[in-house]
């Protein structure tokens, strides 16, 4: 039990509906700036989003061997996955049950045994303490042996084609239900592969000054693309250029956002707050994979799978991790670590047995836009930067007007897209050049569930509203 | 040409690198590349090793031409983009400069860097190693490779090729 002081009194919980407008009849919905900037704020939604079920921990193939372990945090727990002797993946907090020590203290590693560097208490790859020094002599009571001194495990851990999933609590829905139909887009990150998924060498993390609803937002938003990456749109049309010219070859390929526009392009919502982003890229033969696309038919994958691979894409599991096919697949691991800072870890999701060809554009397209050094990540921080040193906007307390594209165009239910799929998504927006932003709604209506449950307050206001 | 006289030259284009980029002499900096250069900034696959094979592993920046750093160049100054709406400051830092190997037309040299930048009233610093290979003869240097191998890789925010 968490019983760190937590206040009850706290709006956040006894009236959390009083960040959000949210009244579908009128089409409206906007959300508070405190939501983005304050303090108490940030410690409720830790423990009640981060802290209260499923968040995304690691892939399968970072930890491939026994013995294998590594470490992450569930929100602002630190937590160590472990792959046992036994081949099994557990996960448990990191810290020595003793005086909580933290015990494992590199990202990865491999460790039969682990000894607590404070008092040599030892655990194994199962996360059972194997050994307590001194502990004949040491006067302890039967109240000292009647307890576990293992690991303490956490309440889920779960695995989804090789995404690994932890949860503190153990009352949380079943995984998969848990992902629903956005596993269908989980897939075309998934199955690219008849050897399956990697994650290349090569972690990149950086830390923002900014709150981390402002990524969530941002990897969502597509209104953005033609101000804010313009000049990476540029550099590439001069890539094209130079090459057409033969003033010099274009071996990036890098992802051509001016073609993107003007495209067909959707989002979707599912429930616990996921949503997806999809767009259409007319210059699909630029992708890394299309290398691979006749094994991809010839292993029988799913053409519908294969069709959605070519497609911008982009699954936002609520909350941490964040699904990214646009210049190529990346995966972002949300980190709050204060109202107005954030850590970003970066992987680079690649299909095993890739051509050597296809796996050098892909990391060269890889860093071309994205992390903190690229020509296209950087400036998405900037403006989540410059949103907090504009003070959120006025200091008295108005309202952001950011979810108001899409609105005469977003339905409930699946759009055709979707129904050739087979999902059922809860809302659906699809067009040309609409650039939706209802879809951000979903995540904040469950951020909103998740606030009110913990308040004790009676859920699914909002989805009465909408009904 | 003596060792000693090699190191000093290397020496004097290591610190006009770093002065080109401090006063933003931009054309300055790119005329020192030779135009099939190697511009590389690994990442790290642990703790304490960083990526080696820029074709099957992760970099935090890679060009194999100066085309790449002329795109970076062009950016910043384009005056469109939000992470270069303000300049920082930058001071480089660069010693321990050491000659590894002096092979016909071609030196090998290492060097440690840091490198300060401040904006808006907020400092910052990143720093690491420099490994160069020079190309040219005595006199007439230029920059065939640089690796730059980024020791504080967990950068604040961002950073681009002039804060390295």
């Amino acid at each position: 039990m968490d019983m760190r002081v937590t206040d009850a009194s706290h709006p956040a919980l006894t009236d959390p509906g009083r960040y959000f407008i949210d009244q579908p009849a009128q089409r409206q919905f906007n959300v508070h700036r405190d939501l983005f900037r304050d303090t108490a704020l940030f410690e409720l939604e830790m423990a009640h989003v981060f802290e209260a079920s499923w968040v995304y921990l690691c892939h399968e193939s970072q930890l491939p061997n026994a013995n294998d372990y590594y470490t992450t945090h569930i929100g602002r727990t630190p937590v160590v996955v472990m792959r046992g002797a036994d081949g099994a993946l557990r996960g448990f907090i990191n810290a020595c049950p003793h005086r909580g020590t933290r015990l494992y203290v590199a990202r990865a590693g491999n460790a039969q045994v682990q000894m607590c560097p404070y008092h040599a208490w030892c655990f194994d790859s199962a996360g059972r303490c194997v050994k307590i020094k001194d502990q004949p002599q040491a006067g302890y009571a039967a109240a000292f042996d009647r307890q576990s001194h293992d690991l303490k495990p956490l309440g889920a851990l779960a695995s989804y084609q090789g995404f690994v999933f932890g949860a503190l609590p153990a009352d949380v829905p079943a995984l998969a239900d848990y992902l629903g139909d956005t596993r269908f887009f989980i897939d075309t990150f998934a199955e690219q592969s008849a050897q399956g998924m990697e994650i290349l060498p090569g972690e990149v993390s950086y830390v923002f000054r900014a709150n981390w609803k402002l990524q969530v937002e941002n990897t969502m938003d597509i209104y953005h693309l033609t101000t804010v990456h313009s000049t990476f749109a540029k550099i590439v049309q001069q890539r094209g250029a130079r090459e057409a010219a033969a003033a010099g070859a274009d071996t990036v390929k890098a992802v051509n956002l001016g073609a993107l526009s003007g495209q067909e392009q959707g989002t979707y919502t599912f429930p616990h707050g996921h949503t997806v982003f999809w767009g259409t890229d007319p210059l699909r033969e630029n992708r890394a994979l299309w290398g691979m696309r006749d094994d991809l038919f010839a292993r029988g994958v799913d053409p519908r799978k294969v069709e959605w691979m070519f497609r911008p894409r982009v699954v936002n599991f609520f909350p941490n991790i964040q699904f990214v096919d646009s210049a190529c697949m990346q995966l972002r691991v949300i980190r709050p670590l204060a109202p107005d800072r954030t850590e970003m870890t970066m992987f680079c999701l690649a299909p095993r047995g890739e051509p050597p060809a296809g796996r050098r554009r892909r990391l060269r397209q890889y860093e071309d836009f994205f992390n903190a050094s690229g020509i296209a990540t950087p400036d998405d921080v900037a403006c989540y930067e410059d949103i907090h040193a504009g003070g959120l906007g006025d200091a008295r307390g108005e309202w952001i007007q950011g979810f108001a594209r899409g609105m005469e165009k977003a339905m409930a239910g699946p759009d055709a897209h979707a129904r050739e799929i087979g999902i059922q998504p809860l809302e659906s927006c699809s067009g040309v050049e609409i650039q939706d932003e209802t879809v951000f709604r979903g995540f904040y209506r469950e951020w909103l569930e998740r606030m009110q449950a913990a308040g004790g307050a009676p859920a699914c206001n909002a989805k009465a509203a909408r009904a | 040409m003596s060792r000693i006289e090699l190191l000093d030259e290397a020496q004097r284009l290591l610190f006009d690198e770093a002065a080109a980029l401090d006063q933003r002499r931009w054309d300055d900096w790119l005329a020192l590349y030779t135009e099939d250069c190697e511009f590389w900034v690994p990442a790290w696959k642990s703790e304490d090793t960083p990526t080696t094979d820029p074709g099957a592993e992760v970099s935090l920046v890679y060009y194999d031409s100066r085309t790449g750093l002329e795109e970076r160049v062009w950016r910043l100054r384009s005056a469109a983009a939000p992470a270069h709406r303000l300049l920082p400051r930058t001071c480089h830092a660069v010693h321990n400069v050491r000659l590894l190997d002096v092979a016909g037309d071609r030196l090998s040299v290492h060097a440690t860097w840091r490198v300060d930048s401040y904006k808006e009233k907020v400092a910052t610093s990143l720093f690491g190693y420099y490994d160069y290979q020079l190309f040219g003869r005595p006199g007439a240097w230029r920059i065939a490779r640089k690796k730059i191998t980024l020791v504080s890789d967990c950068v604040p925010s961002y950073f681009d090729v002039y804060q390295v």
